[in-house]
């Protein structure tokens, strides 16, 4: 008889496990009560309990979840990816949880991930609280590009003779394209070069008179070129000159260290620059006269990029740290927080809308500047992201460590990796119509690719011979 | 093919510090001296190769004297190489031989060129990577600290050489180097001071040090082909100098040897460091110009490698005399052979009462009775010190003395749900068996390492109980029974030392493959081989196969690698066990190690005097460990029966053994002491009543007359565990804690001999043989009976007489 009674209870039992399958089924969204609480039970409540409220935090009860701890909120409805516990859990942000231990097991990590992104629902009958919606729409608006009236400007006849030309070459880690005419603007050795990306044809020298050009900038307007950089532990100076002129319209700053990094506002009012002092300085273009000194970043800047509409400036640095700045006051608008290594640059879209950071941690992170937040982050080249730049049609292009050139879609999506290049890639960029892809490398190299099907159209010479060697061949070749 | 290593090397700095002109003021002795010329034998294998000789004439006296600049240099066949003074350059490839002429001797160098006339490409490795080392780049103070400097890191001695090469190259990429206009580069304008460097000047313009990184940068900054050789270890010449008079000269010079069987003169890439300036001061380019009189090491260090050299300095026209005194045995004559280099007289031998209590301390941890005193003053003068020493040692405290000081070294004691109280009493019980059966000291070494079962049933596993980690275990087992500390070379290259980080890991190999599981008893661990497990390099990951210390990597064919370790260790092979034995006996009655500290043997702490490590280390392999005969050897020399009285020579020495060190009874021994003497007793948890300190089996045990004075905690395996320093609270303790004044009371003694019938006189007497060894002076004497006279209560007095004793000086320490 006992044979029969435990297949009963077999029976029984799977009848109510099939019940449940089919209950969870229909019931599908993840609640506190139900699901998550036995979680922080078993993982989170020695620290995170009512009485100990380590952090502030009390992870016992859906009120003290929503919350948050001492920082902040730790949950946001239908984010997980901006929310605290989702990044401390999954080991995305620092600090890591549960502490000293492995990450949970991806099963019960999932339980977490849905029940936010369902809305946090607190039991199995309550209601879903409104999904903070991720920001920004990541749609662009071609008519948020404000591009100027008129006709770009190209420049016109300008010298072509070299300051230097040299056996090696040292790294491009300068790269600039115009963002409406067909120009594209590389730190060269002592001097910047100016391309036609379309043509390959050299436009024109200009001599970076205070040593060796880092960081090169087009104005929004596409008028202006700035060039910063220096000598290493010595000196550091920014050089704006007239794109049509070749003029140097402006030469600024008084740094006892090279400039790293280096940016004009669109109204062309000032220049931000950042570098080993660890401070942010805004410049008055008119006069030279600094207008803002911003001491935040904790490590050597090594970005600044104004926003396309001005209204923003944002900044990194070699450990991890971005921020929105507002040009004006210098006030800090959003820590932008999440880079577990040195940010490697910045990029807007051309919308101003969203920000684009690389970094040696790996990732390519995108921002949405109106309140601060990241809404995405994806692993572009593993062992370090040496460059972002966003095409105006808000596509995005990166180089790292892994020696590859990649185009991802405006939610990061692999669109293609490029022919790779035989050394490590340090900069991109794209020509206005977003045809091309410009990219240099440590050996000095400037290569273009087609952005429609990746293929490599050549290279633009940054190492031009003196015009007088130039020309010798072509003459021997006459005789 | 064949590699050049030392990329362009500027000589012409170095040529003019060499040579001083002028008539050669080396004395002309009757006696017979010998003429060395360094490198022993010259390859130069590129075009820019260049070999800087030394001759060193060593006078019978000892004194050395450089005379490079007055000897007669000449190339046997002058189409194969040419002399630039003393400083050999290539012409045509070929063997031919450096013949080198001094008041009539002749010494001649084998000289081997290749590849006279091409250039070979910088290397990083070999070539760039010691510029850092050599300019101070990558030191501990600057860029080699772990976070480096200003932003800039370099791994400490260039450890890590292809990080360093990314970190140079591409960690910062534009800023570093140049390799379009490589003088414009910011590691050469750092390095000449041109820009803003915290580090200032480290070389200049026309520098090896600059040319060669503006060569590297100008090659476009390559990175070496994996199958270049490596450089797998250096050699200074010469190895010692007995420099007489200040302001004398002697020239260093280094030469580094390669996997592929080459050597080079690296000298211009080597850092050279002194520790006594006073006494040596050398300079970058190897010269040493003596100071005042004393002692001092030269380390040499080229990339990775070190090197060292002894000199002894002198003063010049000193009036001195050796003395006529005999040697005792091969102790003495190392002994003077360095005291005679030094110009210092040992000491006069001691008087027999000092003797008898010096022995009866440092033999068996106890004082000597009034009958034991008796017994030595019966035996006939000549033997008697000799009859005593035997006599002491086969006294079982002998062996409970170094029961107690391995037990110190192996941390025998409890640990908390580790090592329970059973398994420590049977783990210094099995150690005391040992000591007591007079078991040979490799053969314990060998059981401890490699011990298997049951912590409790085969003690000697405890070994891999009380130290759980293989790292640790590693270091440990380097310190104990090699008297190296090795943990540096844990995060990177021993700075001071030889060992880098693949010696380290190498060694800590044998310790990955012990298992630990649970017994039946709770309190019962079971060692056992896994035959699986590894360690990684921390740097490269890669899995470190078994590698000796400074040995090769062994065969493990049917043996486990504890197996093999332990008979590395113990083998001849192993040089470090002998001496590292042989220095942890020779510090127990000296009061310093020929190598001090004992387990800190590292090149830039060499044994004082090597030739006396070497022979007591040679004697102990000669009597199988049967340490008992070298203690035997010990206390025959008349080095160990010197006075603690100066004299004019050597009032300063610490160090050359030349008198008799006072040192203070150690915590055990003191207490042990103090009961004997007081005729009490002492209760010690876990032992019973009238166990003596010495006896504690459990470092846990808690006392605070022990702690007071420094016993060791047993916590690590480290010597400076045991304090012998003097403090206040030990002072304190001894004139107002309870311990002496609750002795004398408690043990009556006193009373006792009053009661027997002596005479207060005789009572004093007898406390100053008990506590001292000896009778009081009549002065002494006649100052004590002053409190005698008009008092009714004797015993009260002399009781206080003994407190004064036991307070004494001359009791605390042994002299």
């Amino acid at each position: 008889m006992e044979t029969t009674t435990n297949t009963q209870r077999l029976l029984l039992c799977l009848l109510a496990c099939s019940w449940c399958l089919f209950c969870s089924r229909a019931e599908e969204k993840i609640n506190y009560a139900d699901q998550v609480l036995p979680l922080v039970e078993a993982n989170c409540s020695k620290c995170h309990n009512a009485d100990k409220k380590k952090a502030d935090l009390d992870l016992t009860s859906y009120q003290g979840t929503l919350k948050g701890s001492g920082s902040g909120a730790v949950v946001v409805s239908g984010n997980p990816d901006g929310s605290k516990l989702w990044k401390a859990l999954t080991h995305a942000e620092e600090p890591f949880m549960p502490p000293n231990r492995p990450k949970l097991a991806d099963k019960e990590l999932e339980v977490f991930k849905k029940w936010i992104q369902d809305g946090l629902l607190e039991t199995a009958g309550g209601k879903a609280i409104a999904a903070v919606k991720p920001g920004v729409d990541l749609a662009l608006n071609p008519a948020d590009l404000a591009k100027p009236e008129g006709p770009p400007p190209m420049p016109g006849k300008l010298p072509l003779q070299p300051v230097v030309h040299t056996v090696r070459m040292r790294p491009i880690t300068g790269l600039a394209a115009s963002p409406w005419a067909p120009l594209v603007a590389v730190a060269g050795q002592k001097q910047v070069l100016l391309f036609n990306p379309d043509t390959s044809e050299l436009l024109g020298i200009l001599p970076f008179a205070p040593g060796e050009p880092v960081d090169v900038k087009f104005s929004h307007n596409g008028k202006l070129l700035l060039a910063s950089g220096g000598i290493g532990a010595k000196s550091g100076r920014v050089v704006i000159w007239d794109v049509v002129t070749g003029e140097t319209v402006a030469t600024l700053g008084q740094e006892y260290d090279t400039i790293l990094a280096a940016d004009i506002r669109p109204d062309q009012s000032l220049v931000a620059i950042g570098g080993p002092t660890r401070l942010v300085k805004l410049l008055s273009t008119r006069t030279g006269e600094l207008q803002q000194k911003i001491k935040k970043h904790t490590d050597w800047v090594t970005a600044v990029a104004f926003s396309p509409n001005g209204q923003m400036l944002a900044s990194a640095d070699r450990n991890g740290g971005i921020s929105l700045w507002d040009p004006d006051s210098g006030q800090e608008l959003f820590t932008l927080a999440g880079h577990k290594s040195a940010v490697t640059s910045l990029s807007w879209r051309g919308d101003s809308k969203l920000l684009a950071s690389s970094s040696e941690d790996g990732t390519v992170k995108v921002w949405e500047t109106k309140e601060g937040r990241q809404v995405k982050s994806w692993t572009a080249h593993g062992p370090g992201v040496l460059c972002v730049s966003y095409s105006a049609d808000g596509r995005l292009a990166s180089c790292g460590r892994d020696n590859h050139v990649t185009l991802w879609d405006g939610n990061g999506g692999k669109v293609r990796q490029f022919a790779g290049t035989e050394e490590l890639p340090l900069r991109v960029a794209f020509n206005p119509d977003s045809s091309r892809l410009l990219g240099t490398d440590f050996a000095g190299r400037v290569t273009v690719w087609t952005t429609t099907d990746g293929k490599r159209l050549g290279e633009l010479n940054a190492n031009p011979l003196p015009l007088a060697r130039q020309v010798e061949p072509s003459q021997k070749k006459a005789g | 093919m064949t590699h050049r290593r030392i990329f362009p090397i500027c000589f012409a700095a170095l040529l003019t510090s060499v040579f001083v002109s002028g008539c050669d003021p080396t004395p002309r002795s009757a006696q017979p001296a010998k003429l060395q010329v360094y490198p022993p034998a010259v390859q130069l294998e590129s075009s820019k190769s260049r070999q800087q000789l030394v001759v060193q004439l060593v006078g019978a006296d000892g004194v050395t004297r450089d005379v490079t600049s007055f000897a007669s240099l000449r190339v046997a066949d002058p189409k194969i190489a040419k002399l630039k003074q003393a400083m050999l350059a290539p012409l045509a490839g070929g063997r031919t031989e450096l013949r080198v002429r001094y008041r009539g001797q002749t010494v001649s160098v084998p000289v081997v060129v290749s590849n006279a006339t091409t250039c070979q490409p910088v290397s990083f490795k070999l070539d760039v990577m010691p510029v850092f080392t050599r300019a101070g780049c990558n030191s501990g103070a600057c860029h080699g600290t772990s976070r480096g400097k200003d932003g800039f890191h370099l791994s400490l001695f260039g450890f890590d050489p292809d990080g360093d090469y990314f970190r140079l190259t591409r960690e910062q990429i534009g800023r570093r180097i140049d390799l379009g206009i490589p003088a414009e580069s910011l590691i050469v304008r750092k390095g000449l001071g041109a820009v803003q460097h915290t580090g200032g000047v480290r070389f200049g313009t026309n520098s090896d040090l600059c040319q060669t990184l503006i060569a590297w940068l100008a090659a476009g900054a390559p990175n070496d082909p994996t199958n270049l050789p490596r450089v797998t270890g250096i050699e200074i010449f010469p190895k010692s100098a007995v420099l007489e008079g200040s302001n004398t000269v002697q020239k260093f010079i280094v030469q580094a040897s390669y996997s592929d069987g080459a050597v080079r003169d690296v000298t211009p890439l080597t850092v050279f460091l002194g520790n006594n300036d006073a006494t040596a001061r050398v300079a970058e380019d190897g010269g040493v110009t003596a100071g005042q009189r004393g002692e001092a090491f030269i380390q040499a260090r080229f990339g990775e490698f070190n090197a060292g050299a002894n000199i002894i300095v002198i003063p010049k026209g000193l009036r001195w005399q050796w003395p006529d005194v005999k040697a005792n045995n091969y102790i003495d004559e190392a002994i003077y052979g360095k005291l005679k280099k030094l110009r210092v007289v040992p000491s006069e031998v001691c008087d027999d009462a000092t003797f008898l209590r010096r022995a009866s301390l440092d033999i068996t941890g106890l004082l000597p009775t009034p009958e034991d005193l008796a017994q030595f003053e019966s035996d006939p003068a000549p033997e008697r010190r000799g009859r005593l020493v035997d006599r002491l040692l086969r006294r079982k405290e002998f062996a409970e003395l170094w029961v107690m000081k391995w037990a110190e070294l192996l941390e025998i004691r409890t640990r908390d749900n580790q090592v329970y109280p059973k398994a420590v009493l049977a783990y210094f019980e099995w150690l005391r068996d040992q000591m007591l059966t007079n078991a040979p000291l490799d053969q314990i070494v060998r059981e401890l390492l490699t011990a298997t079962g049951s912590n409790l049933r085969d003690p000697a596993a405890n070994y891999y109980q009380i130290e759980p980690d293989t790292l640790k275990l590693a270091e440990n087992t380097a310190q104990v029974f090699m008297g190296m500390r090795i943990q540096c070379a844990q995060c990177h290259n021993h700075p001071f030392d030889r060992w880098t980080l693949n010696d380290y890991y190498g060694f800590a190999a044998f310790f990955a493959q012990i298992g630990r599981k649970a017994g039946d008893d709770p309190r019962e661990t079971i060692i056992f081989d896994r035959h699986d497990g590894e360690v990684k390099h921390p740097v490269t990951g890669a899995v470190m196969r078994p590698k000796f210390l400074g040995g090769e990597t062994p065969d493990l064919k049917g043996e486990t690698r504890r197996e093999a370790l332990a008979q590395w260790l113990t083998s001849s092979q192993n040089p470090y066990f002998g001496r590292s034995v042989a220095n942890l006996l020779w510090a127990h009655f000296f009061g310093r190690g020929i190598i001090e500290p004992v387990d800190d043997a590292r090149l830039s702490n060499p044994p004082s005097n090597p030739e006396l490590l070497e022979a007591l280390a040679a004697r102990l392999v000669e009597y199988k460990y049967d340490f008992r005969r070298v203690v035997r050897d010990i206390c025959a020399s008349r080095t160990y029966q010197l006075s603690t009285q100066a004299n004019a020579t050597n009032a300063s020495d610490d160090r050359n053994f030349s008198r008799a060190a006072i040192r203070r009874l150690r915590a055990e021994v003191l207490l042990d002491c103090i009961s004997q003497v007081t005729g009490t007793q002492d209760k010690f948890s876990g032992l019973p009543r009238g166990a003596r300190a010495v006896e504690i089996a459990d470092g846990n045990t808690a006392n605070y007359f022990l702690t007071t004075f420094g016993r060791a905690t047993r916590t690590t395996v480290c010597s400076c565990e045991v304090r012998v320093d003097p403090n206040l609270s030990q002072a304190l303790h001894l004139l107002n804690g309870d311990t002496i004044q609750r002795k004398i009371e408690e043990g009556g003694v006193v009373k006792k001999l009053l009661k027997a019938g002596k005479t207060p006189e005789q009572v004093i007497n007898e406390l100053y043989v008990r506590c001292l060894t000896r009778p009081p002076t009549a002065d002494e004497l006649r100052k004590l009976e002053a409190f005698l006279t008009n008092d009714a209560k004797p015993e009260q007095v002399l009781n206080d007489m003994f407190w004064s004793l036991l307070n004494a000086k001359e009791f605390v320490f042994n002299h």
